[in-house]
């Protein structure tokens, strides 16, 4: 039987390698979070396309979504999600992609989790949410305002696929499903793990090394602080969507 | 009963950062003040359930009239225990106000200038927002509330504020609720295939 304490936060749970299953943001990892923040470059100001911003009001995803509820208010529920396509829609402005293919990145950033079964490694997460989307395409683009296409479900599904893969595990079939969505899996892979500033340990913080995207340490201020605003939002007792809604706000992006 | 005499205007993120300079710079600030509110949007009334988070109370409040049906407030309130808001939203959906009730989380923080209290807000549904306000005593005449609204009238021309005329509140308003009526109901039929 865990003798851990219900009350201990998530920065000592991570010290000790004990973290649950479902991980919630609490004040004491806040608080490190804010204290730790790293001497980072100032972001450019992000100005996005009209079209990303009425994509990002849709990001509140319904809780019916997740495949456990649980993780609607944990790490990689709705703020992750909301976060992650966030930055994809920025990242989506720093490399120049038309209309289409950032709507694709921002919905395949929005879902990539939620079939998630636990916070942890949980492998194989990103193959059930790509067989998800796929099953569920026309709820979800509509979801959007938007029409799915069989190109966009396979941009966007190899996108969620392959998010949790690493690049340097990618078979000889995830290589030829990369060159088909390249753009927007790099994206979503890159914008997944921006928002790692969220993550209660220092070593799990962005590290470029594992991902393709030029712009990355650019955004490395944006997302903290849109990690910051948020969950301290959360924790005051806003809405997950409420307060990523809050931050966007914040940071000009709606 | 009091009267509250309440004016609102809406903002860029960019008027926003101005008009918080300028009242930090300029006047008295009272600290924040975030709330999360239960509101029942009711044929001529408002009914409120607010946990005022940030200063640890909570009240129930019974306004007289709906936003954009003039600036004047006829306003009933009284405090309750932070731990019975669950309750009191309960007791309120149970006698049947249940689909006209809304929930909304408000990033606050309020000032006074030159006599007028200022409420700075962001919330999902109004972005970011002011309400300018002045409380009158029971009985104020007409005379007290004309002179009221001239004097928010002034505070906000001289912040560089824009008000929202009672035909705007009544359009913003009536769109909210169109758009909330459809959220739910598209939240209602949102359940995809495992």
């Amino acid at each position: 039987m865990s003798t851990t304490p219900l009350t201990a936060s998530l920065i000592d749970l991570a010290a000790r390698g004990q973290l649950p299953l479902h991980q919630h943001m609490d004040h004491a990892t806040l608080t490190w979070i804010h204290d730790s923040r790293p001497d980072l470059p100032p972001t450019p100001a992000a100005v996005l396309r009209p079209e990303s911003k009425e994509l990002l009001a849709h990001g509140g995803l319904p809780t019916q979504w997740w495949a456990d509820p649980r993780l609607y208010t944990s790490l990689h529920g709705v703020r992750h999600a909301m976060r992650t396509a966030a930055l994809v829609a920025v990242l989506a402005e720093a490399n120049g992609l038309d209309d289409s293919d950032t709507a694709t990145a921002i919905l395949a950033a929005a879902v990539h989790d939620c079939q998630r079964r636990n916070d942890q490694d949980d492998r194989g997460h990103g193959a059930r949410a790509a067989i998800w989307l796929a099953a569920n395409a026309d709820t979800v683009w509509g979801h959007f305002g938007l029409t799915a296409t069989p190109r966009r479900i396979v941009q966007a599904a190899t996108a969620v696929r392959l998010h949790d893969v690493p690049y340097e595990a990618f078979t000889a079939d995830d290589k030829t499903d990369h060159a088909r969505a390249e753009h927007i899996t790099d994206l979503v892979k890159a914008a997944d793990a921006l928002d790692r500033y969220r993550l209660p340990k220092l070593k799990w913080r962005p590290d470029a090394r594992y991902v393709r995207e030029p712009a990355f340490d650019q955004l490395r201020g944006l997302a903290f602080d849109l990690v910051l605003i948020s969950e301290r939002a959360y924790l005051a007792g806003a809405s997950g969507t409420a307060a990523v809604r809050y931050a966007l706000a914040e940071k000009g992006l709606a | 009963m009091a009267v509250e005499i309440e004016m609102r205007a809406r903002f860029s993120k960019e008027v926003h950062d101005q008009l918080v300079a300028r009242l930090k710079a300029d006047g008295e600030d009272l600290g924040p003040d975030d709330k999360h509110i239960h509101f029942y949007v009711l044929p001529d009334q408002l009914l409120k359930v607010t946990d005022n988070t940030a200063a640890g109370t909570a009240k129930i409040t019974l306004k007289g009239s709906r936003i954009g049906q003039g600036a004047a407030f006829a306003e009933t309130e009284f405090a309750i225990a932070p731990a019975d808001v669950p309750a009191a939203v309960q007791v309120f959906n149970a006698l049947g106000f249940e689909a006209a009730m809304h929930e909304a989380f408000n990033f606050r923080h309020n000032f006074r200038f030159d006599g007028v209290e200022i409420a700075v807000k962001w919330s999902e549904a109004w972005g970011y927002h002011a309400e300018f306000e002045v409380l009158l005593d029971d009985g104020a005449s007409d005379a007290a509330r004309t002179e009221a609204e001239a004097k928010v009238t002034d505070v906000a021309t001289a912040l560089g504020v824009a008000l929202m005329t009672e035909q705007e509140l009544a359009d913003f308003t009536a769109s909210f609720e169109a758009a909330e009526k459809e959220r739910k109901e598209r939240e209602q039929q949102t359940a995809p295939i495992r």
